[in-house]
């Protein structure tokens, strides 16, 4: 303990250092257990108490007798059913004042009185009574959830207008009153995560009373819940009994056992019903689905531990170094090694213990704050005021680790310091260790071995040298592996001639391995989800990138010198300082890795973070061909177009019907057992094109309007990448001539089943459809339509080609797109006889929002205002329901969405920079009090007091900067891989943000060194002569 | 030839001693309770062309006495000219440029540079003169080789024996032709034989530089006697000065 006192200030580093690796331990485990947790909470209690729904996309609506078939039912597989409701869910649009509107508003009509199914809650946690509050008589009272208050400015009491569908797709308005407001993130109405965050909810025989007659009794959902295990079922819907590795939960196969007998028992009432387990899904998908999103993160995690326990090993051996001399005085009078061994230890584990115990008390808050910004990011319900849910596991890992990491890097040094040659540490001689025969054989023995490891690896993958096995990314690391190791091997063996040149073939091995796949396998790839390769490479590219640096540091230091040597002034100062780096090779080669990493990671994230953001925003401005607004009518109309033509500022405008409709991605008939509901179909946006709008001329040239495609087929067009824009426009045209040519139905097949009779089954002649990022091109999609001979069912075979037209915008982007044949045999089009959808082009700019938003909404005051005699809203007697979006702002604002993942990930490399500081500063404090003496013996000498601090700063700015290049580089090298390979764009550099961080390390570095070696400096030389460690 | 910095030239001052000491007081942690009166109004001259001992108990004053005169550390009161400086009246960075030019120390511990070679070590205080490293290397070569150490020029100093660290210690300090040589126990870690060569060296250094002072603190008798005078110091003060040659 006097040890640990007398050393207070080298001791209270050692412990910052280790609390700054526990707490980064206790922060990032959480942070990874935080994905997991934070949306499988939120997909697992987004469901709230329901745990089986049924829905029919084919006919939307249907009869609510079909719950007492249910309920009725006396099938074991239902027994323990305790709720069972309906309701019809859809999206409204809410005209909140004139001309305003909100047309994406989740609309949920319920049964008021099944309290199984939870219940809601107002913003002071309060019930509110749904049965008494929906059941006013008068003007339809409705409850909104607090996003919604406060997007649309409503207040309880306030009315708006809405539109209820009339079960056939006609909009009928009704006025409502808002009674109450109610907490999205608690209880029963919670909001689904990847849902427009709005909704209003209201009595589900307000909303049947205006539809038409024969489907006053229709609904559109049916919610099952069952018996938990607590009310005598076998079902657990607590978020800790879900085992998100396992994928299953007590009462999982009870549900699908229910799920089989509820669609054999719906069979003949409703053939094309869906009904699933969101829970049984969300169980086996978390997962999946978060896998890349987690492999990401603890590839950070890794990166983030290794530099913590980077630091942890170098604040350890500069323990042990300055101990030298003490350890040989000890030994001197007598100590045995075993006993100097178990005194550092002692001491070294006390000084950790602390160091641990203090890390948790950091990291918990800092695990907290990380939780909540991984809620916050994804929308996670209780973001703000959720306290996170540390796992014990998290923290008693994360303790041990960083205890036991400790005790480990204190050992090693410890047993080593304590064998050291006495004569020479009392003489102040670094020890020496002389290679005798055994350790050279032992060396040959570890080359040759690394080498036969390598080759058998390899054997494992097969025909290496073939380019095929590179296609399949799972096979690149086990070649990468096994190259690595045999070229190492080698690399060992010719050390045994020529240390260097030796060492230098394995760095450039390890090195070169990471860039030749980066920049060649990867380019090939073509199957396989590639885990850990990423991992690996990075591995790669940080100790080859260490390794050149410190087997070449001799060369290095020395041409470093001689350019100082240029400089009168500081010739001697270099010729100190570059020898001392030499001195200190392994500690600087430590403490350069920890800013490769760091640098590495954060260079990556900003690098990707601005490549995504102007590749994708400026890409879409040429893509966008001009277009600035794009309008959504809830009414279609042929006026619409006419009408948006006269508003000032509009040059142009492109009309289409667009529809939602339900795609499936497998043949649906009922022998097909690749076809999984739950995963083959999707409801798709369909836009018709027409020829005489898209290309007026006949001629495809300057006047038309082209849709620009992607990714193309290699059946019909020669596929091509990295095209120029100008080719992809000109093979766009070839596209659109080839889209628009006749075509003809062909039957394909005919299926009779027992269950649901006769379905034909006919193609299309070919490519009708231009597909988008779910249905690619060349792929099979199968859609609901009228056949030529009255089949049911019609099978459009075959993507043309997928666009890419627009994007990610809602309402456009990512939408199939069909010839007006196929448009005309799609059931939703008998309802949308006139234009819905409107492509704005105005004179402003694509980036000039202001004006275009004031267009924008001139358009929408134009069509909606129903207080205007001369809208178009008051002269059809209904509500138009006309929605604007400005493309530009979609595109940044759908991309910000994404770059909050970025951002994220910018903090948390970014909490690498502060350990590189700290390090930083750690080890520049520590070095200056080891270098006392010396520093009193240049000031004896006739260094002055800036030469002495130019001394440190050179030598921390000189670690710092070897950090700056290696990582830097690496950092670009590998974003412009995973640029280039993965998100198949330009890559974009960050001047700027590279700018700040070199910035912020020569600046750690410049503070670090000034604030000791100036205080050194001051110190009187003749004391610091007689400084002993 | 000396570099850019200017630099305090010694004055003239042929017919004066080279060091004047008067009154000097050094107290460490000065008016706290734990102070200590160390040096107590120390007088005496050191005229240039001689080699001074100073003799004394351990704990009685001398390396401080040596420090104060070197410029290492600051004295309480009284003053020390040296070359007709006083150096209490300089500054800091005129005190490092002082000692660059006019003062040489050496150690009992040799304090070398352990990551430099004997000729870097030797080179050091030329470059920070201003030498060219060219001129620098030969400068330290030719002094080495005087030194007996022309084969061991490129060793480090954990690769010597005690005696040849001290004769590089000693070149270090002689190779800016100091007027000053101060050696805080030169050969206390040296056997007999090697300080008898130790002393050899300063002499013929004082012998060749008659413009040169030496001043060495020692505990032994033997060195003692081989210097042109003894100053012995007892409880911070001056117990005898006795001139032998």
């Amino acid at each position: 303990m006097k040890s640990i006192l007398r050393r207070k200030q080298k001791n209270l580093l050692t412990v910052f250092s280790v609390t700054l690796a526990v707490a980064l331990l206790v922060g990032v485990g959480a942070a990874s257990n935080g994905i997991y947790g934070a949306f499988s909470d939120s997909w697992w209690g987004l469901n709230a108490d329901t745990d089986i729904t049924i829905e029919d996309p084919s006919s939307t609506y249907f009869p609510s007798n079909i719950t007492d078939i249910i309920s009725n039912s006396a099938d074991p597989n239902l027994s323990t059913l305790n709720g069972i409701t309906q309701s019809i869910e859809t999206y409204s649009n809410v005209l909140y004042s004139a001309g305003k509107i909100d047309a994406k508003v989740s609309m949920y009509a319920i049964e008021t009185d099944d309290p199984q199914f939870g219940q809601y809650y107002d913003m002071k946690g309060k019930v509110i009574d749904i049965n008494s509050t929906l059941n006013s008589q008068g003007m339809p009272q409705v409850i909104i959830n607090n996003e919604l208050a406060i997007s649309l400015d409503l207040k309880i009491g306030d009315t708006f207008q809405t539109t209820i569908d009339n079960g056939q797709g006609e909009p009928v308005p009704m006025t409502v009153k808002v009674a109450d407001i109610f907490d999205a993130k608690l209880g029963r109405g919670r909001e689904f995560v990847f849902r427009p965050a709005s909704r209003y909810v209201i009595n589900i025989a307000q909303v049947q009373q205006k539809m038409i007659d024969g489907m006053k009794d229709h609904i559109n959902v049916i919610r099952l819940s069952f018996k938990q295990i607590s009310e005598g079922g076998v079902l657990s819907r607590n978020i800790n009994d879900l085992d998100i590795n396992k994928q299953t939960f007590p009462g999982k196969e009870m549900l699908e056992n229910a799920v089989d007998t509820l669609k054999e028992m719906l069979s003949e009432r409703l053939p094309t019903a869906i009904v699933r387990s969101e829970r049984n899904v969300a169980a086996e998908n978390i997962e999946e689905n978060l896998r890349g999103l987690v492999g990401v993160l603890n590839l950070f995690v890794f990166m983030l531990n290794l530099t913590a326990l980077l630091l942890i090993i170098n604040v350890q051996a500069m323990n042990f170094d300055d101990r030298s001399y003490q350890t040989a005085v000890l030994r001197a009078m007598g100590s045995s090694r075993g006993q100097i061994f178990r005194i550092f230890l002692i001491e070294s584990s006390i000084v950790r213990v602390i160091g641990s115990v203090f890390g948790l008390l950091v990291g918990l808050p800092y695990a907290d704050w990380m939780q909540r910004t991984i809620n916050a990011l994804f929308e996670m319900p209780g973001a703000d005021e959720a306290k996170a849910t540390l796992s014990q596991s998290v923290i008693t890992g994360a303790f041990t680790l960083g205890v036991l990491l400790s005790v480990i890097t204190a050992a090693i040094p410890a047993w080593a310091a304590s064998g050291n040659s006495i004569t020479e540490e009392l003489r102040g001689i670094k020890s020496t260790k002389t290679k005798n025969v055994s350790s050279r054989w032992k060396i040959i023995f570890f080359g040759v071995l690394l080498i036969i490891v390598g080759i058998l690896n390899a054997s494992n993958v097969g025909e290496f040298w073939k380019v095929e096995v590179w296609k399949n990314i799972d096979n690149h690391t086990p070649i990468i592996t096994s190259f690595g190791l045999s070229l190492s091997g080698i690399g060992l063996l010719v050390t045994q001639f020529n240390k260097r040149f030796g060492l230098n073939i394995s760095a450039i091995a390890i090195l070169g391995l990471a860039y030749f796949d980066m920049f060649w396998g990867l380019t090939i790839v073509e199957e396989g989800d590639g885990n850990n390769l990423f991992t690996i490479l990075l591995l790669y590219m940080i100790i080859g990138s260490a390794m050149l640096v410190i087997v070449n540091f001799e060369a290095i230091m020395g041409t470093i010198n001689k350019i100082f040597f240029i400089f009168t002034p500081l010739r001697a100062v270099s010729q100190v300082t570059t020898k001392q780096l030499i001195k200190k090779k392994s500690r600087a080669t430590l403490l350069f890795t920890i800013f490769t990493i760091i640098l590495i990671i954060n260079v990556f994230v900003s690098t990707i973070s601005v490549t995504m953001t102007e590749s994708l925003v400026n890409q879409y401005e040429w893509r966008s061909q001009g277009n600035d607004i794009l309008i959504n009518t809830q009414v279609p109309s042929d006026n619409i177009t006419a009408e948006i033509m006269n508003i000032e500022g509009v040059t142009q405008v492109y009309s289409f019907r667009s529809a939602m409709i339900p795609i499936y991605y497998e043949n649906p008939n009922t022998d097909n057992a690749d076809f999984d509901i739950n995963s083959d179909l999707r409801f798709r946006q369909v836009i018709e094109l027409r020829e005489d709008i898209l290309n007026p001329d006949g001629d495809w040239g300057e006047n038309s309007y082209v849709i620009t495609v992607e990714r193309v087929d290699e059946k019909l067009y020669e596929k091509k990448t990295g095209i120029s824009e100008l080719e992809l426009m000109d093979l766009s045209k070839t596209i659109m001539k080839d889209f628009f040519a006749e075509r003809k139905f062909e039957l394909e097949s005919n299926y009779t089943s027992a269950e649901t009779g006769d379905i034909k089954i006919e193609k299309f002649d070919e490519y009708m459809v231009l597909g988008d990022i779910f249905a690619t091109s060349g792929s099979d999609i199968y859609m609901q339509a009228k056949g030529e001979n009255g089949s049911e069912v019609v099978a459009a075979k075959q993507v043309t080609a997928s666009n890419d037209f627009l994007g990610p915008v809602d309402g456009f982007g990512y939408s199939l797109m069909v010839t007006p044949e196929l448009a005309n045999r799609l059931e939703v089009f008998d309802y949308i006889k006139s234009p819905n959808l409107f492509l704005v082009k105005t004179v402003n700019g694509f980036f000039d929002d202001t004006e275009n938003q004031r267009i924008a909404l001139s358009i929408q005051q134009k069509l909606n205002n129903l207080d205007d005699p001369n809208s178009l809203s008051s002269k059809l007697g209904v509500l138009v329901g006309a929605t604007s979006r400005l493309i530009h702002t979609e595109m940044s604002a759908l991309w910000k969405q994404q770059a909050g993942f970025w951002d994220f990930l910018a903090t948390f490399a970014s909490i690498g920079l502060l350990i590189g500081a700290a390090g930083m500063a750690i080890i520049a404090m520590r070095s200056v009090s080891e270098r006392l003496r010396e520093i009193g013996m240049m000031r004896a000498i006739g260094f002055s007091r800036n030469k002495v601090v130019s001394s440190v700063i050179i030598e921390m700015v000189f670690l710092g900067l070897f950090g700056l290049i290696t990582g830097v580089i690496n950092g670009i090298l590998m974003s412009y891989m995973f640029a280039r390979n993965i998100f198949e764009t330009r890559m974009v550099l960050p001047y700027d943000i590279l700018g700040a961080y070199s910035a912020i390390i020569i600046g750690v570095a410049l503070i670090s060194a000034i604030i000791p070696g100036v205080r050194a400096s001051r110190i009187a030389p003749s004391q610091a002569l007689r400084y002993t460690g | 030839m000396t570099g850019t910095i200017t630099r305090l030239k010694l004055k003239n001052t042929e017919n004066m001693p080279l060091i004047r000491v008067n009154s000097l007081d050094k107290k460490y942690n000065e008016g706290k309770n734990n102070e200590v009166h160390v040096l107590k109004s120390i007088e005496f001259d050191i005229p240039r062309g001689q080699m001074i001992a100073i003799m004394g108990p351990s704990g009685c004053g001398k390396t401080t006495l040596l420090n104060v005169v070197g410029g290492l550390d600051k004295y309480s009161s009284g003053s020390i000219n040296i070359g007709g400086n006083n150096i209490g009246e300089i500054s800091e960075r005129e005190m490092t440029n002082f000692r660059l030019d006019n003062i040489g120390f050496i150690f009992q511990l040799f304090n070398l540079f352990d990551s430099q070679t004997a000729l870097e070590n030797v080179t050091l205080p030329l470059l920070l003169q201003g030498y060219s490293p060219d001129d620098a290397i030969e400068k330290a070569k030719m002094m080495l080789q005087e030194v007996g150490l022309g084969d061991r020029m490129n060793h480090l100093p954990g690769e010597l024996s005690g005696g040849q660290q001290q004769r590089v210690a000693i070149s270090r300090a002689l190779i800016t032709e100091p007027l000053l040589i101060l050696g805080d126990e030169p050969t206390g870690d040296l056997d007999s034989e090697t300080s008898a060569d130790i002393m050899k060296l300063f002499q013929r250094t004082i012998r060749e530089n008659p413009q040169m002072s030496i001043v060495i603190v020692t505990h032994s008798q033997t060195i003692a006697e081989q210097c042109d005078r003894i100053l012995r110091i007892e409880h911070g003060k001056v117990a005898s000065d006795e001139v032998l040659k």
